[in-house]
């Protein structure tokens, strides 16, 4: 039985405080009580359990005054990290559309979807990196498990017509008690999730869009849209590819998955933020390479690939090895 | 009726159908056996016993319940076609098409495979190392997006709902899972379609009646052409053989199943082998340069109903598949795809060409006709439930 998640509106044109709730300790910051409370021009997150109010992220029993919090054992804390998908100088709408974007910026890109899965995340305490325990509370579950969070854009709206109404711009967990500045995380299903069966898997990794079955594994970043140039279709599918099945074992030789290290966030104070226009910038959006997929659905030997896994630090041939990713960075 | 559960495997007397009993001069005749009033879950005696899954054990409420799934339009997103759509049983499920045509009008590169005993496969599609289950393969036609097929992307919970609003569903899923208080899922609509392929048995072709012993089933044009079909000059066998005519054999008893895959100098563009990049087979999945213009060895059961030839359809007719062979490899002497095949570095070994009377051809597409099995495509256990 599919999980469905409860009506969460949250329209990621808004700029949504990261609130996270920590042991304020460590911060000399007076600004840090403020990320403990949910921007006042953010209309409360209806969804998710206990975390409609000002602190209400806050593990039980922990308190924004709590003392030097990264002292001596605690209760883990509730962390919650916030995703925002720009254009740009704008923020993302399934209702809008973007000019000026792509190659020489001649472009004007109209969403039809933007997702992705993000895994392996991490928060830096000083000494090294320490996983966030994602949560399965009940208006978690439909968007985490396990490891693996998907993050999802596209609200139906405007020509979005794949997806819902549903969207999820948030990543919600626990870290041990601590002071923390620095994230990692990886963009993708991990390996060992990837070529399950996706008919049975728990959500949010039933969700027949994110199915790559040709592939045998998921769309680990799906972001679809159509310009002047391609209006049957744009689609940008990152996941594993050169995958083969040796007895009832997949090994894939290339893994696709773009590895994202923000060292100086904070998530008291910071967002994630993903710039579309810098995931399509360097490509020719107008035209396709002859005799491949209609935009990149990572194949080797696409051109229309090389600057897109340019802009997500994943090899090509043409560029085996490419700088940092960069469609990602912090606010 | 109550369902049976076979769990392990569904049995037949024959063991490895890999050993090919001839008739022994007993001259018997074998009867063909009549059509079935009820849908068969067991293999033809002679077959070897069925690989079943442990998690999707074979029932008839289940090959019953795919079957009516296998024919229902509502498994396409905009209602227009089903599986049968481009697998039609009166053409072995195939559809007579060089190359698909989905559901919202995206011609695919490749032709709708025949499905004649894929429960025997080790790995399903032209050239997809991958799709190493039936249960796997069908999400690709649901849900696949380049191209577009059924075109189901992000509708398995409208799916559902459509399944739900047909009572003939509540009922044959309940049937099929008695003991799931909901069983309209989708995880059983892939396994219930994955039964319904199991079951679909092929084996009662003039072939199978003459290796079961009735030396009558077979012409004597078609005996000289078994012949040079299982012959060292044609080396048809290597590729396309035991019972099954195909080498990618999967049955209860093989636990470590092989999918070979074969360059067979169907294209050469470059003079190095290579294929049109619109198509290059098994490469485009595996990625290792040895794997360019390598496809599976698709059964040659009911081959005389499953024109156009090859993955891309390419070749119309038996008798210019059989050039092809012939000649060790195609040549195409102008165009974008122009290459002589033969040439080819990258061909399979075993195709190195022959010579071939035009009484052998005979004797050859003969035989091949012989491989036909009229009870399979007429099995009104097979068909369009739908229909009256």
């Amino acid at each position: 039985m599919m999980f469905r998640p409860s009506p969460v509106v949250l329209p990621s044109a808004l700029l949504v405080v990261a609130f996270a709730s920590l042991s304020a300790a460590c911060s000399d910051d007076p600004a840090s009580d403020a990320g403990l409370s949910p921007d006042a021009g953010a209309p409360a997150d209806s969804g998710p359990a206990g975390s409609g109010d000002a602190g209400a992220g806050i593990d039980a029993g922990e308190t924004a005054d709590a003392g030097a919090a990264d002292s001596g054992p605690g209760g883990p804390i509730d962390v919650v990290l916030t995703f925002e998908v720009v254009v740009g100088a704008s923020p993302f709408s399934c209702a809008q559309t973007y000019p000026g974007v792509g190659l020489g910026g001649a472009s004007t890109w109209t969403p039809n979807d933007l997702r992705f899965y993000v895994s392996g995340i991490t928060l830096d305490d000083g000494t090294g990196e320490v996983p966030m325990q994602l949560s399965s509370a009940p208006d978690d579950a439909p968007w985490q498990e396990g490891d693996v969070a998907l993050l999802d854009f596209e609200d139906g709206s405007g020509d979005c017509g794949d997806g819902n109404a549903l969207t999820r711009a948030i990543v919600r967990g626990t870290v041990p008690a601590g002071s923390y500045r620095g994230l990692t995380f990886t963009v993708g299903v991990p390996e060992s999730l990837n070529h399950a069966d996706g008919t049975i898997a728990m959500p949010p990794l039933n969700l027949s869009s994110m199915f790559w079955s040709w592939r045998d594994g998921y769309k680990f970043l799906k972001v679809d849209g159509t310009t002047a140039g391609r209006p049957g279709g744009l689609f940008i599918h990152v996941g594993s590819t050169g995958c083969v099945n040796d007895n009832g074992v997949t090994t894939c030789t290339s893994s696709n998955r773009a590895q994202v290290t923000l060292p100086d966030f904070d998530p008291a104070t910071n967002v994630v933020v993903a710039d579309l226009a810098v995931l399509i910038g360097g490509a020719d959006l107008e035209q396709n390479a002859p005799n491949t997929a209609p935009g990149c659905m990572s194949e080797p030997a696409d051109p229309d690939c090389v600057p897109i896994f340019r802009a997500l630090g994943l090899p090509t041939a043409t560029e085996p090895t490419p700088p940092a990713q960069a469609f990602f960075r912090m606010r | 009726m109550t369902g049976v559960g076979l769990g392990g495997r569904a049995s037949g007397r024959a063991g490895l159908g890999l050993v090919l009993v001839l008739a022994a001069a007993c001259g018997e005749t074998v009867a063909v056996r009549p059509p079935p009033t009820v849908l068969e879950i067991e293999p033809p005696p002679h077959f070897p016993p069925l690989a079943i899954p442990a998690d999707n054990p074979l029932t008839r409420e289940k090959a019953e319940l795919g079957r009516h799934l296998f024919y229902d339009v509502r498994l396409s997103g905009n209602e227009t076609q089903s599986c049968a759509t481009c697998h039609e049983q009166a053409r072995a499920f195939s559809d007579g098409r060089a190359q698909a045509l989905g559901s919202t009008g995206e011609l695919h590169r490749r032709s709708a495979m025949a499905i004649v005993n894929p429960g025997y496969l080790a790995a399903l599609t032209w050239a997809n190392s991958l799709m190493s289950s039936l249960e796997k393969q069908a999400l690709v036609p649901m849900f696949g997006e380049n191209p577009v097929e059924l075109g189901l992307a992000g509708m398995e919970d409208e799916l559902l709902d459509r399944l739900r609003a047909e009572p003939i569903y509540g009922e044959l899923f309940r049937a099929a899972y008695p003991e799931d208080p909901d069983p309209i899922s989708l995880a059983h609509v892939t396994r219930a379609l994955a039964s319904f392929e199991r079951v679909l048995f092929s084996g009662d072709a003039p072939y199978d009646r003459f290796v079961q012993g009735d030396e009558g089933a077979l012409s004597d044009s078609a005996r000289r052409g078994m012949d040079l079909f299982f012959g060292e000059r044609l080396e048809c066998y290597h590729c396309h053989g035991g019972l099954f005519f195909a080498d990618a054999l999967l049955t209860a008893d093989t636990p470590f199943p092989e999918a070979p895959y074969h360059n067979t100098g169907l294209y050469n563009v470059d003079g190095q082998g290579a294929y049109p990049i619109r198509d290059q087979g098994l490469k485009e999945i595996s990625e290792r340069d040895r794997d360019m213009g390598r496809f599976r060895a698709p059964t040659l059961r009911n081959i005389e109903l499953t024109a156009p030839y090859m993955h891309d359809g390419s070749i119309e007719t038996l008798d210019l598949v059989l050039d092809h062979y012939a000649a060790g490899g195609r040549t195409i002497s102008a165009g974008p795809d122009a290459g002589i095949g033969k040439d080819s570095p990258l061909k399979d070994g075993l195709v190195p060409g022959f010579e071939l009377t035009p009484g052998e051809r005979e004797d050859v597409i003969e035989f091949l006709k012989s491989l036909t099995d009229r009870r399979f495509v007429e099995n009104p256990t097979l068909s369009n439930p739908f229909v009256p």
